[in-house]
């Protein structure tokens, strides 16, 4: 995923040290998502170590802002013992906290990632980061310049080359859950978004349930192609799944009208969905055919 | 003569008016129209109105056919259920907007033309002899489309309805027949040779006119043919014209702005056509 790798000489500190905050900031495509999982490989690695990711209690936690969040999902299906945060829970057991979270194994998250999206200002959670402790890390791509993050960071980490923004990106968001979608539709949707028929496209990510029961990530950067992957996920063959399912879109004049529209068109409705089920139940049921 | 044939205009007036003044230019004398003249662009009735004056000898196309009779398409026609709701979409608001007067003009247009000419004769269709909704691919089966070409009784079949022109000649087609005869009863079993014959099929030419107001080749000029029916010499025309003026129109009348983009484009509306060997179920 990217160029970005996680080296521990960056933090100052091994992956021991780690904690109990990691806040990671920068700009919108830079890597923020793929350095954490980059990192959460690294403590995949070390079984046996403090934070015993592969364990019955989860000692990491990850927390990204707003009620929709294909990161979170990304998370949750890679990493199923990590705890993912929604605002609620950072308020209730970080934000809520004086002082440092204990570093005390059984009593909540050892380490807790926080990614701050590109459109949150880093400078207003300051206060608060620093008497939390941990680190602080904003990652940048190649050329790219501290800027807001100055004042904000304590380490830096290289992060993935993207193609300069001429304006300030928006963020359009568009929760999906229950949603079930037809793939030859979501993928005439999907060329049209990133050929900019409804807005300039920089980056878009989403997380979507298809007609099958699977779940899959697409994952696009501008000056790239897609990156699609089947998450490993239980295919939900009856009902709609009530996993979250989200949209992320960051670009100019993003037309969110007319995108839902699509969307909507895209997704299979009570009637077909219910066919389409049952057609799947009787092919699973009926096994494989001799030819 | 040199006769103009086009296809698919699609309610795009600005498309039709240019390509009206691209054949006379070229000297056209003869104009024929292979239907679907509505349909997902934003003027149903002017382009309608625009060949009854001028009396286009025209045949009824499936999306003509469709606004009389009702939808009614083959599952040849969606490539998928975000193309099947905005060709739903685009049907009920041409349902909406089109006149009494133009409907019953659309109804009493024949399946197909023909005319004699030096060149053999000519037969128009919209999509193919059998059905206006088939699609007659350029990569089809030479034997499919040489059945299709003489089951229409033609030596030059013309067709539309897949939006991207081409002209094909189906020459030195070779037909062989053996048939083992039935035995007199007088003879002795096995006597009988069988009997094998080989015929020749003369060149037929199959040629799509491709689409005035909807193309899908990738650029948003309209396509259209000019036949010599002396020579029988074939050009495949494409003129351009103020697709952002169609563009604006298909906004200020209320149809979805993605029709404005993919027209753009050159990309089709919804409907589109992929499996060359897909017989309609019609």
């Amino acid at each position: 995923m990217g160029q970005v790798q996680y080296d521990p000489s960056v933090l100052g500190t091994g992956l021991e040290g780690l904690g109990p905050v990691v806040a990671v900031a920068g700009p919108s495509g830079a890597g923020k998502t793929t350095w954490i999982a980059a990192v959460l490989e690294q403590l995949a690695e070390n079984a046996d170590g403090p934070f015993r990711l592969q364990g019955d209690q989860a000692a990491i936690a990850y927390w990204t802002a707003g009620a929709i969040a294909v990161d979170r999902t990304l998370m949750q299906a890679r990493w199923p013992t990590v705890t993912i945060w929604d605002d609620r829970h950072l308020a209730e057991h970080l934000l809520a906290k004086s002082e440092a979270t204990p570093r005390t194994p059984g009593d909540g998250p050892t380490v807790v990632f926080l990614e701050f999206g590109f459109h949150l200002d880093p400078m207003a959670s300051l206060p608060q980061l620093e008497r939390l402790g941990g680190q602080r890390v904003v990652v940048l791509p190649p050329d790219g310049s501290l800027g807001p993050w100055d004042a904000w960071a304590t380490a830096q980490v290289q992060g993935v080359e993207m193609p300069p923004e001429p304006q300030p990106p928006e963020l359009l968001q568009l929760d999906l859950t229950g949603q079930v979608f037809d793939p030859l539709s979501l993928d005439t949707l999907w060329q049209e978004l990133l050929g900019g028929a409804y807005g300039t496209v920089h980056r878009a990510k989403a997380v979507l349930n298809f007609a099958d029961g699977e779940m899959f990530a697409f994952d696009y950067r501008r000056g790239s192609e897609t990156v699609y992957r089947e998450l490993p996920l239980e295919p939900c063959r009856v009902g709609r799944p009530d996993r979250p399912s989200a949209l992320e879109v960051v670009g100019q004049g993003l037309n969110r009208p007319d995108l839902r529209l699509g969307l909507e068109q895209s997704a299979l409705d009570d009637d077909l969905l219910m066919a389409h089920q049952h057609y799947l139940q009787t092919d699973l049921a009926d096994g494989p055919r001799g030819g | 003569m040199k006769r103009a044939i086009l296809s698919c205009i699609h309610g795009n007036l600005e498309a039709f008016d240019a390509v009206l003044l691209d054949l006379e230019r070229q000297g056209a004398e003869a104009i024929h129209c292979l239907g679907d003249l509505v349909g997902y662009g934003p003027y149903p009735n002017e382009v309608v109105e625009r060949v009854r004056s001028l009396a286009i000898p025209t045949v009824q196309g499936c999306w003509d056919e469709d606004i009389v009779e009702g939808l009614n398409a083959c599952e040849c026609s969606y490539p998928s259920l975000l193309a099947e709701r905005r060709g739903r979409l685009a049907h009920r608001w041409t349902d909406g907007v089109l006149t009494a007067d133009n409907r019953a003009f659309l109804a009493q247009l024949p399946e197909s033309l023909a005319v004699e000419t030096a060149a053999g004769r000519l037969v128009f269709v919209h999509g193919s002899p059998s059905s206006a909704h088939e699609y007659l691919l350029a990569e089809m089966d030479a034997f499919m489309a040489l059945e299709r070409v003489l089951g229409a009784g033609a030596d030059v079949l013309f067709c539309g309805h897949t939006h991207i022109p081409y002209a094909r000649s189906l020459d030195g087609i070779q037909l062989r027949t053996v048939i083992a005869e039935a035995p007199d009863p007088q003879s002795i079993p096995g006597d009988a040779p069988p009997v094998d014959h080989t015929v020749t099929v003369p060149v037929r030419h199959l040629i799509n006119a491709g689409s005035v107001g909807e193309p899908r080749h990738g650029r948003p000029h309209a396509t259209y043919v000019l036949f010599d029916d002396e020579s029988g010499a074939v050009e495949l025309r494409e003129v351009p014209y103020a697709v952002d003026k169609t563009c604006a129109a298909i906004l200020e009348r209320g149809l979805p702005m993605i029709f404005a983009w993919r027209l753009a484009k050159g990309l089709d509306y919804a409907e589109r056509a992929e499996d060359a060997s897909h017989v309609c179920a019609r």
